[in-house]
C-alpha cells in the first residue's frame, strides 16, 4: 500500500518532500515518478491489467513535467473511473492563476504552491499529512 | 476677317459692294434673265448697264459657255437647288453659333449659301475671264475675274509636288506650318504669310510666319474670339478663301440695289468678290496692309486655323493661284490631322516613360515621397503644371509654384469632404473651392489624386490662371506716329472681354494627364500596399518574437526557481539541523548561501512580474488614486518602521487603467522614493497630479540622492542601477516595470533629478477616449 504517490521531475524537490515526511513521521510509505508517462503506465498501463498495482492513497502531482504534462496526467485519473477517486494535490512552483484555475476545472483536489521557505515545506507537510491521509483513513 | 460683332454696322445690311477687280451678274432663275450689274461692268466688257438688265444672259455670254452653263446649271438644280422647300436638314455647324445681328438665322442662312460653285473661262470682248457661278435664294451670281499669272498644268502640279514633299518631310506640326508659310510666300512673294490656330474659345494666335526681313514679327500674337463670329468662320469653313486685292480701291456696288421683283438684296456672302467689311478694312489700313488673302484650314470638319496673306501693296492673286493655295491648305490640313496625332501619341509615350520612371524611383527604396522628388524626374515632369504637392504620412512637401502650406493643408482638407471621385481635374478651381480665388497665380486650376481618403493623403498638380501664363499683344500700327485708332481701341475692348471670358481659368487638363495621373495614383497604392505587407510581416514577426521571448522568460523563471529553491531549503535542512557540527565560519558561509539564494529569487520574481506586463489581459476602469497610494505607503512603511517619513499628498486625479497593474506601478515608484531617502534625515514625499482635456499626470516627488541629468533615460533600462547593491537594495527591475506598465498604457514616464536634492517621477495616463466601456468599479 502506497501513501503517497508524488510525480516531480525535480529529485531534489522529490529529495526534500520525503525527508521532510519521514522527520515529521507522516509517512514513509510514498513512491516517486518521473514524468506523466511514468505516471499513466503506473496507473493504466498493461502490466497492470492483470496484476493490479496498489492505488496510492493520495497523489501529489507537479504541473511542469516532461512528454506528458501534469494537466494531462490529472485530467485521465479525474475522467476514468478506476482512478477518480483518488485525491490529487497539484504541487506545483507557478502560483500562475490560469494554472490554478484549470487545475480545479480538471477536477484537482488542492493546490499548493512549492514553498520558497523550508519552514514552509514543513507546514505544509504536516498538512498533507492532517487533511489528506488522515482523512483518506477514516 | 476681323470683324466684330460689338460694331452695329452689319455687312449684310449695307448695300452689296464687290471689289473693283472683277465684274458681277446675278440672274434669276431658271430663265436665266439679268437682274443685277456691277456698276464697273461697263470698264470690264465695254456693255453698257441699261443693254444687260432685264436681258437674258446670252447677251453676255457666249453660246458655247452658256450650254455649258445650263447643262450643269441642270445637274445642279436637280442635285442641289432645293434652298427654298426649308426641309433641308441643317448643314453641319461650328459649335458655338449665335443668332447674328440680321435677325436671319445661322441655320437659314446656311441653306441659302449651300448651293454649288462651278467655274468657266469665257472669252468676253477679247479678254479672258474666269467664271465663277453659284446659285444662292433662287439667283445665279456669276463672278468673273480677269486671267493674269495663269498657271499652266505643268507649272500648277510642280508647285504642288514641291510644297507637298516638303509638308511631308516636316517633323514637326511646328516646322510643317513653318515650312509651308515659307513656300508659299516664296510662291507669291506676300510680305507676310501668317498661321493662325484656333484655341477652344476661337482666340486665334499666330503660330507659323514668313515675313520680308525689314517687318516685325507677329509670331505668337493672339486675337480675340470676337474676331471671328460664327458667320465669318462659318463662310471659311465654307468656301475656304477671301481675297482683298486693294483696301484703297473703292468697292462698286450693284446695279439696282434691291431685286425690283422680290425686293431683296442680293446675298454675297459667299461671293468671292464681296468688298471687306469697313471694319477689315480699318483693320488693314492699321497694320499697313493693303491686300489680304485668307485660307480656311480646317480639321476633322472643324475650322481649325487660317492662312492669312498680307502684302503692303495692292496684290491680285488669280484665280489658279488661289485654287493652288487652297489646295495646299487642304493638304496641310489632312497633315494637321496626322501630325497631332502622332504629337499626341509621342507626348502620351513621353507621359508614360516618366510615369514609368517615377515608379522605378519608388520603387528603388519603396519610398513613395522620395521616389517623386529626390530624382531628375519628378512629378512636376508628369503633367504641364507649374507646381505640386504631396500629402502623405502625416507631411506635406510643395514643389514649384504653389500655394502656401496652409492653403494647400486647407484644399486638402476640401478636396477629402467635397469631392468623391479618386482622380479630380478642374480649370476653374475657384468656382468650387472659393478660397483658390486668393491663390489663381499659382492654382487656378489643380489635378488631385487620393491615395487614401480616410488618411486624407493626396498628389495635387497645380496650373496658374491663362492670364498669368499668356502675353497678350497688339499689333504695332504700321508708323510710330500713327494714334491708337479705333482698331486698336476695339482690341482693347476685345481683350477686356477675353479676360473677363477667361477669367479664373487655368488650362484645361488634357485626358492624357488625367490617365497618367491615375496609373500614378495606382503605382503609390501598390507600393502603399507593400510597405503595408512588409510592415504587417515584420509586426507579425515581432510579435511572434515578443511572445516567445515572454514565453521564454516566464518559463525560464519558473524553471530557475526550482533549483533556487533546493538550494535555500538544503540550506537551511543544514543550519537547522547540523548548525552544531558547523564552525562559525560555516555557518557565515552557508548564510551568505542563503542570501545570494534568496536575492536571485527576487530577481526571478521581478524579471517574472515585468515578463507577465506584456502577457496579462487589461482590465481597464476608471478609479480613484488615493487608496491605492495610501495602501503602497502603508504596505512600504512597515518594512521600515524605525523611520520618519513626512507624506504630503495633494488631492488627486482618477486613472484610467488595469489597476492591479497601476497598483505596482504605485509601489515601485513609492518604494523607490522611500529606498532612496534613507539617508536623509527628514525624508519627505510629496504625491500630487493634475487632469487634462486628454490624459492625467501625477508625480512623486522625494528629497532623496537623486541622480545625475545624464542617467535620466538609463534608469528605466531593465538591470540598470545606478547605486551599488550594499547602499541600496534591490534588483533594477522595479523602473523598468513602472515604464513597461506605462507603456502597455499608452502613457509617459519621466523623472527630473538632482543630485541630493531629489528626485520626481511623472507619469501621465491618456484619459478614457471612447467613454463607452467605463466600468465604476
Amino acid at each position: 500500500m502506497i501513501d503517497l504517490l508524488y510525480i516531480d521531475d525535480n529529485p531534489n524537490d522529490a529529495q526534500l518532500l520525503f525527508r521532510t515526511l519521514e522527520k515529521q513521521r507522516i509517512t514513509s510509505k510514498y513512491f516517486l515518478l518521473k514524468d506523466g508517462e511514468e505516471a499513466l503506465e503506473f496507473f493504466f498501463g498493461q502490466l497492470n491489467d492483470n496484476n493490479p498495482l496498489p492505488m496510492p492513497k493520495i497523489v501529489l502531482l507537479d504541473i511542469k513535467l516532461p512528454k506528458v504534462t501534469g494537466f494531462e496526467v490529472l485530467q485521465k485519473l479525474k475522467s476514468d473511473h478506476t482512478t477518480k477517486k483518488i485525491p490529487v494535490i497539484i504541487f506545483t512552483s507557478s502560483n500562475e492563476r490560469q494554472d490554478l484555475e484549470l487545475a480545479y476545472q480538471l477536477g484537482a483536489n488542492s493546490y499548493l504552491v512549492k514553498p520558497d521557505k523550508y519552514q514552509k515545506l514543513k507546514e505544509l507537510v504536516q498538512y498533507l499529512g492532517k487533511y489528506w491521509l488522515d482523512l483518506n483513513e477514516i | 476677317m476681323l470683324t466684330s460683332r460689338s460694331i452695329p454696322i452689319n455687312e449684310e445690311l449695307q448695300p452689296a459692294m464687290i471689289q473693283n477687280y472683277g465684274f458681277m451678274v446675278v440672274c434669276s432663275l431658271p430663265d436665266l434673265g439679268i437682274v443685277h450689274v456691277s456698276e464697273n461692268i461697263k470698264d470690264q466688257t465695254g456693255k453698257e448697264t441699261a443693254v444687260l438688265l432685264n436681258k437674258p444672259l446670252s447677251i453676255l455670254l457666249d453660246p458655247l459657255t452658256l450650254t455649258h452653263l445650263k447643262e450643269t446649271l441642270n445637274l445642279t438644280r436637280f442635285g442641289f437647288v432645293q434652298s427654298d422647300a426649308g426641309s433641308e436638314q441643317p448643314p453641319q455647324m461650328p459649335p458655338d453659333g449665335e443668332p447674328d445681328d440680321t435677325g436671319v438665322s445661322n441655320e437659314e442662312r446656311l441653306s441659302l449659301v449651300d448651293a454649288a460653285q462651278l467655274w468657266f473661262e469665257p472669252t468676253i470682248n477679247g479678254r479672258n475671264f474666269y467664271l465663277s457661278t453659284q446659285i444662292i435664294a433662287q439667283e445665279l451670281i456669276l463672278e468673273f475675274e480677269p486671267i493674269r499669272q495663269g498657271l499652266t498644268t505643268a507649272q500648277f502640279s510642280h508647285l504642288l509636288d514641291r510644297l507637298s514633299a516638303n509638308i511631308r518631310q516636316a517633323k514637326t506640326l511646328e516646322a510643317l506650318l513653318q515650312s509651308t508659310a515659307r513656300q508659299l510666300r516664296q510662291i507669291t512673294d506676300f510680305d507676310r504669310i501668317m498661321v493662325y490656330r484656333f484655341d477652344a474659345m476661337w482666340n486665334a494666335e499666330v503660330v507659323a510666319e514668313a515675313k520680308r526681313d525689314d517687318l516685325s514679327s507677329y509670331l505668337g500674337l493672339r486675337y480675340p474670339a470676337t474676331g471671328f463670329p460664327p458667320k465669318t468662320r462659318t463662310f471659311y469653313h465654307k468656301y475656304w478663301t477671301r481675297m482683298t486685292v486693294d483696301v484703297e480701291t473703292e468697292p462698286v456696288r450693284l446695279i439696282p440695289t434691291v431685286n425690283p421683283i422680290t425686293l431683296r438684296l442680293p446675298d454675297l456672302s459667299g461671293s468671292n468678290l464681296k468688298a471687306a467689311s469697313e471694319i477689315q478694312i480699318k483693320h488693314l489700313r492699321t497694320i499697313g496692309v493693303k491686300a489680304s488673302l485668307v485660307i480656311a484650314i480646317t480639321h476633322n470638319t472643324k475650322l481649325w486655323g487660317l492662312l492669312v496673306c498680307h502684302h503692303h501693296r495692292p496684290k491680285f492673286i488669280d484665280y489658279s493661284l488661289r485654287k493652288l493655295y487652297q489646295t495646299i491648305a487642304q493638304i496641310l490640313s489632312d497633315h494637321i490631322l496626322l501630325k497631332s496625332t502622332t504629337e499626341r501619341l509621342d507626348y502620351i509615350y513621353q507621359i508614360d516613360t516618366i510615369e514609368d520612371r517615377l515608379f522605378q524611383q519608388m520603387t528603388q527604396n519603396w519610398d513613395v515621397v522620395a521616389g517623386l522628388i529626390q530624382f531628375e524626374t519628378t512629378l512636376l515632369d508628369l503633367t504641364e503644371c507649374t507646381g505640386a504637392a504631396i500629402y502623405f504620412d502625416r507631411e506635406l512637401i510643395l514643389q514649384g509654384e504653389t500655394p502656401t502650406q496652409a492653403e494647400t493643408l486647407e484644399l486638402i482638407i476640401w478636396l477629402n469632404q467635397a469631392v468623391a471621385q479618386n482622380i479630380y481635374a478642374t480649370n476653374n478651381l475657384g468656382s468650387v473651392y472659393a478660397p483658390a480665388k486668393l491663390f489663381l497665380n499659382k492654382a487656378a486650376g489643380i489635378l488631385a489624386i487620393s491615395i487614401s481618403k480616410s488618411l486624407g493623403e493626396y498628389v495635387i498638380w497645380f496650373r496658374p490662371e491663362i492670364i498669368q501664363t499668356v502675353t497678350w499683344n497688339y499689333p504695332p500700327p504700321a508708323s510710330a506716329e500713327s494714334p491708337k485708332n479705333d482698331t486698336q481701341l476695339n482690341w482693347q475692348r476685345s481683350f477686356d472681354k477675353w479676360q473677363k471670358m477667361i477669367k479664373n481659368l487655368s488650362r484645361p487638363w488634357q485626358e492624357s494627364e488625367l490617365m497618367a495621373a491615375g496609373r500614378l495614383r495606382e503605382n503609390i497604392i501598390n507600393i502603399v500596399i507593400h510597405n503595408a505587407n512588409e510592415m504587417r510581416a515584420l509586426n507579425q514577426k515581432l510579435g511572434k518574437a515578443n511572445a516567445e521571448l515572454e514565453a521564454f522568460s516566464y518559463s525560464v523563471s519558473h524553471d530557475l526557481r526550482a533549483p533556487l529553491r533546493n538550494i535555500e531549503h538544503f540550506t537551511e535542512i543544514l543550519l537547522e539541523e547540523y548548525s552544531e557540527r558547523i564552525n562559525n565560519d560555516g555557518l557565515e558561509i552557508l548564510e551568505s548561501i542563503l542570501q545570494s539564494a534568496q536575492y536571485m529569487n527576487q530577481l526571478i520574481n521581478d524579471l517574472l512580474a515585468y515578463s507577465r506586463i506584456g502577457q496579462a489581459d487589461k482590465n481597464y476602469n476608471h478609479f480613484d488614486l488615493l487608496p491605492i497610494i495610501n495602501q503602497a505607503k502603508d504596505t512600504l512603511i512597515k518594512t521600515e518602521p524605525e523611520r520618519k517619513i513626512t507624506f504630503d499628498i495633494r488631492p488627486l486625479p482618477q486613472v484610467y487603467g488595469d489597476r492591479p497593474l497601476i497598483r505596482q506601478l504605485v509601489f515601485n515608484l513609492l518604494s523607490n522614493a522611500i529606498k532612496y531617502t534613507r539617508p536623509i534625515k527628514d525624508s519627505h514625499i510629496e504625491i500630487g497630479g493634475q487632469q487634462t482635456e486628454t490624459e492625467v499626470t501625477f508625480y512623486i516627488k522625494d528629497n532623496g540622492v537623486g541622480f545625475k541629468d545624464k542617467y535620466v533615460d538609463k534608469i528605466f533600462d531593465v538591470f540598470s542601477r545606478l547605486h551599488t547593491q550594499e547602499l541600496f537594495e534591490g534588483t533594477g527591475i522595479g523602473l523598468a516595470i513602472a515604464q513597461r506598465i506605462v507603456q502597455s498604457h499608452q502613457g509617459r514616464i519621466w523623472a527630473e533629478s538632482q543630485i541630493n536634492l531629489g528626485t520626481t517621477f511623472f507619469v501621465s495616463l491618456p484619459l478614457n477616449q471612447t467613454k463607452k466601456d467605463n466600468q465604476e468599479v
